[in-house]
């Protein structure tokens, strides 16, 4: 429920405007700004259209960046990879340089210090490490498994049987490979860390003798290096630069490397399949627009990429994709603040995202005939519009005309109609004949069912209408009452609307000679609920119920109760407005026998009242009520000519 | 707590009062028949409850907007004045006092008596506009059975076969075309019905 901040009315979820004051509620969702689906505020993404409910937001601007320099959220940064030395020479440079903080000084000091320091321990640690440990040390159960740790490596040969059985010569050869590599890599230490980012394997062994790699990692290497390193088997022609380039010094693999990061020209033969595919095939839409915020990659920017050979599979597919990333602005050392000379603390701004499917939006829309065909139209319509408005301002301006001369024309021949009929006696003392009553109605049926009454039944009259209805109301119900207050009945009146009781009240006034005929129940509010209750909260059962109302379900409610409580024991009649006829049809079936008699109108009224041989207020006006009837037949009946023969119009033409 | 408060405690007692009610209808001359009854006068009283704070809500209302010089405010003044001159009159003399009787007689009937005439000026106006609005059969029939129904309910002399016709037009397709809308009428009331009684719908809580 939303509860309205004018009122405090209760309103339905979903809900826009309050049902009592129809103030705007307050929403209690994201709105969708596609279809307008009021959504969960935790929505990311619209229920009913699947529009996006939150904008992709920016990072805040910092530094007076713009938006454009700022990476998106959500989009990983920059994968290029720092120039280590450069950035770590242009760090202590700047932390040299006058206005640096003491502080820092001093503690870029203590830990370069403190990174010596864990340099020299962890190097300690690991030739304590290959010292073989005390047997007395070793637990029993690892005593008797054989020689462990360094021990095994410095002497493969006195390794565990089921260690030697599974490598053999070969696990020998190649520690001693291994050991060769390391050592040639001992001196330069940085080499190690930039192999380990291009992905080189023997990056991953640690800085020590071959003899501390444990024999799982031995295991691995000889699984995954496979032929390149064993010996006794020939290379192909495709694996013979690398072993070639195996061979090179330090210099030169420094040098791949950096090739490798920062672009040279690759040879055809060791890029990989799809890469060769790139290079030999020109770009077909090379041509075609793109809005893409990468540029187009151009032919040397191709044949830039890393030596696949060099790399494993499952660093191949973590290498960056986009050209883009290799050309991404590096970050500036901070020129100022606590962190002036450093670099890399703050990832590079991405230049954007590569999103593919934009490259296909950027394909021309073909129309098609359907669409064609509307614009073509759209186009006749417009070229043509000058002249149509001025035809339809003036076709409506007519219109308009000829309203006021309608209503005028209805309204004075109502009027003079029925005022004619009614002062056509006082100016010629003649009453005109136009209605014969009698004949056609349930009056007789009604009137033989109150002239059966005794003054010892009591009749339960129900009124159930008010002023709007008691012009013509007042006169079908006269006779009737007229009749039951002369049987000598009892009358008790009740009413379920407000206004009944005093309609009834004026009424009885004119027609009996005192109050104490009739006694006046009151109003019950409560509808159904109220008829029930008076029904069953009458003394003694009623010989008759007489309903005299103008609206069907006033009549519904006193049938229906009346029969779910007494059935056929009590007779139920009815008088009502001509308007009530067709309601009452039903309930009158001699199968139904829910109601017994029904008079409507000033026709049956007129009936009724020639029944009992007097000439009331329904005879009397059953001329003006004739004339009136034969006016609105003529005025529809002239409207239809006039409105059917000429001109065309409405929405069935 | 608050779930059973707000809750189950109003279902338990509508259903409940529903189970007695219809009991009551079946079984009228067992102690159901008393508490329908009972349960009826309390539905009474409290619709009778609701006129009071219809007029409450009346006068909140109207005397803040006419308090305030807002928009309309004359209307708002008008209205707390004719319910205070047709308020007054009833407590002291009752609902049946001089007063009362002459405010219906002088002013609320013949004001509801025109607007019931001018509804027959408008319906006029409208039939005889029928065709430009709307040129189908469908007019054209509607004003066949509207002329022979108008004429036939006048005994007008000379054309007194006409209220034949317009007994047949109303007691064979009118009579149909009702009897279908009170089967439909009476079958949505036992649907509704059904549904609150199953607590499917409750109609009385906001949970």
């Amino acid at each position: 429920m939303i509860y309205c901040p004018n009122c405090g009315t209760a309103n339905r979820k979903g809900s826009r405007f309050c049902s009592e004051c129809g103030k705007s509620l307050p929403s209690t969702g994201t709105r969708c700004p596609m279809c307008g689906t009021i959504n969960p505020v935790s929505n990311v993404y619209c229920e009913a259209c699947t529009a996006r409910l939150s904008p992709m937001t920016s990072a805040p601007e910092e530094n007076g960046k713009g938006d454009e320099d700022q990476p998106l959220r959500g989009t990983p940064s920059s994968t290029v990879p720092l120039d280590e030395a450069e950035a770590e020479q242009t760090a202590r440079a700047s932390a040299e340089g006058p206005g640096s903080e003491d502080w820092l000084e001093a503690l870029r000091e203590s830990a370069d210090e403190a990174g010596e320091r864990e340099e020299d321990e962890d190097d300690g640690q690991i030739e304590e490490s290959a010292q073989p440990p005390n047997q007395a040390d070793l637990p029993d159960w690892l005593r008797d498994m054989g020689p462990v740790g360094g021990e095994r490596h410095r002497s493969s040969g006195r390794g565990a049987f089921w260690l030697s059985e599974d490598s053999g010569e070969e696990t020998a050869s190649e520690e001693g490979q291994a050991e060769n590599e390391v050592g040639e890599r001992e001196d330069s230490p940085d080499e190690g860390r930039r192999r380990v980012a291009s992905g080189d394997e023997g990056a991953l062994r640690p800085d020590g003798e071959a003899a501390d790699v444990p024999d799982w990692v031995a295991d691995l290497r000889e699984r995954t290096d496979g032929a390149s390193t064993r010996p006794g088997r020939e290379p192909s022609a495709e694996e013979e630069p690398l072993k070639e380039e195996a061979e090179v010094g330090h210099s030169q693999a420094e040098q791949a490397q950096d090739e490798e990061i920062f672009g040279e020209r690759p040879k055809l033969e060791e890029s990989p399949r799809w890469l060769s595919e790139l290079m030999e095939e020109p770009p077909a839409d090379r041509d075609a627009p793109s809005i893409s915020t990468e540029a187009p990659p151009a032919d040397n920017e191709l044949k830039e990429s890393p030596r696949s050979a060099d790399m494993p599979d499952w660093m191949q597919q973590l290498r960056p994709r986009g050209e883009a990333r290799r050309d991404a602005p590096r970050d500036a050392p901070e020129t100022e603040g606590l962190l002036r000379g450093l670099q890399g603390l703050i990832p590079p701004a991405s230049p954007g995202i590569e999103s593919p499917s934009l490259d296909r939006a950027s394909s021309p829309v073909v129309p098609s005939e359907v669409i064609r065909a509307r614009a073509e139209l759209l186009q006749s319509l417009l070229g043509h519009s000058a002249s149509s408005p001025r035809l339809a301002v003036g076709k409506e301006r007519s219109g308009s005309a000829a309203r006021p001369v309608e209503q005028w024309l209805v309204a004075i021949v109502l009027l003079v109609t029925v005022l004619g009929m009614l002062l056509f006696p006082l100016l010629t003392g003649e009453t005109p004949q136009l209605t014969q009553p009698g004949g056609g109605s349930e009056a007789p049926q009604l009137y033989e069912i109150v002239n059966a009454l005794d003054s010892g039944d009591e009749v339960l009259v129900a009124f159930d209408y008010g002023p709007p209805e008691a012009d013509e109301l007042n006169g079908v119900a006269q006779p009737v009452l007229e009749h039951l207050v002369d049987s000598g009945a009892g009358i008790s009146i009740v009413s379920t609307r407000p206004d009944g009781p005093p309609m009834a009240a004026a009424l009885m006034g004119e027609i009996a000679d005192s109050s104490d005929r009739y006694r006046l129940l009151g109003y019950r509010p409560g509808a159904g609920t109220a008829v029930s209750q008076l029904l069953a909260a009458a003394d003694e059962r009623p010989t008759l119920l007489l309903i005299v109302t103008t609206r069907p379900g006033a009549l519904q409610r006193w049938v229906e109760q009346a029969s779910a409580l007494y059935g056929d024991q009590l007779p139920v009649i009815a008088v009502g407005s001509a308007l009530l006829q067709p309601i009452t049809s039903p309930y009158l079936d001699a199968n139904a026998g829910q109601l017994r008699a029904a008079v409507h109108g000033f026709r049956e009224a007129a009936s009724y009242e020639a029944l009992r041989g007097a000439v009331g207020e329904a005879t009397q006006r059953l001329d003006a009520l004739a004339a009136g009837h034969i006016a609105i037949v003529a005025l529809m009946i002239a409207g239809a000519v006039v409105h059917g023969l000429g001109g065309a119009g409405g929405r069935g033409s | 707590m608050r779930r059973i408060v707000r809750k189950w405690i109003p279902i338990f007692i509508a259903v409940t009062a529903c189970l007695l009610t219809l009991g009551g209808y079946m079984f009228p001359q067992t102690q159901l028949g008393e508490y329908r009854d009972q349960l009826i006068e309390w539905a009474v009283i409290i619709g009778a409850f609701a006129f009071v704070l219809g007029l409450f809500n009346i006068v909140m209302v109207h005397g803040k907007r006419a308090s305030s010089l807002g928009k309309g405010w004359v209307y708002s003044l008008v209205l707390l004045v004719s319910a205070l001159a047709s308020w007054v009159p009833p407590l002291i003399e009752g609902p049946s006092g001089k007063m009362t009787d002459k405010m219906f007689e002088y002013v609320m009937a013949p004001l509801g008596a025109s607007l019931a005439a001018l509804l027959v000026f408008t319906l006029t106006l409208a039939a005889f506009r029928l065709l430009r609005t709307r040129r189908s059969p469908w007019s054209l029939l509607f004003i066949v059975v509207v002329t022979l129904t108008l004429l036939g309910s006048t005994p007008i002399a000379g054309i007194e076969w006409l209220s034949d016709i317009r007994s047949w037009l109303i007691g064979v397709p009118g009579m149909a075309g009702i009897r279908g809308l009170l089967l439909g009428v009476a079958l949505g009331t036992v649907i509704t019905g059904l549904r609150v009684l199953l607590v499917h719908d409750r109609p009385y809580s906001e949970y």
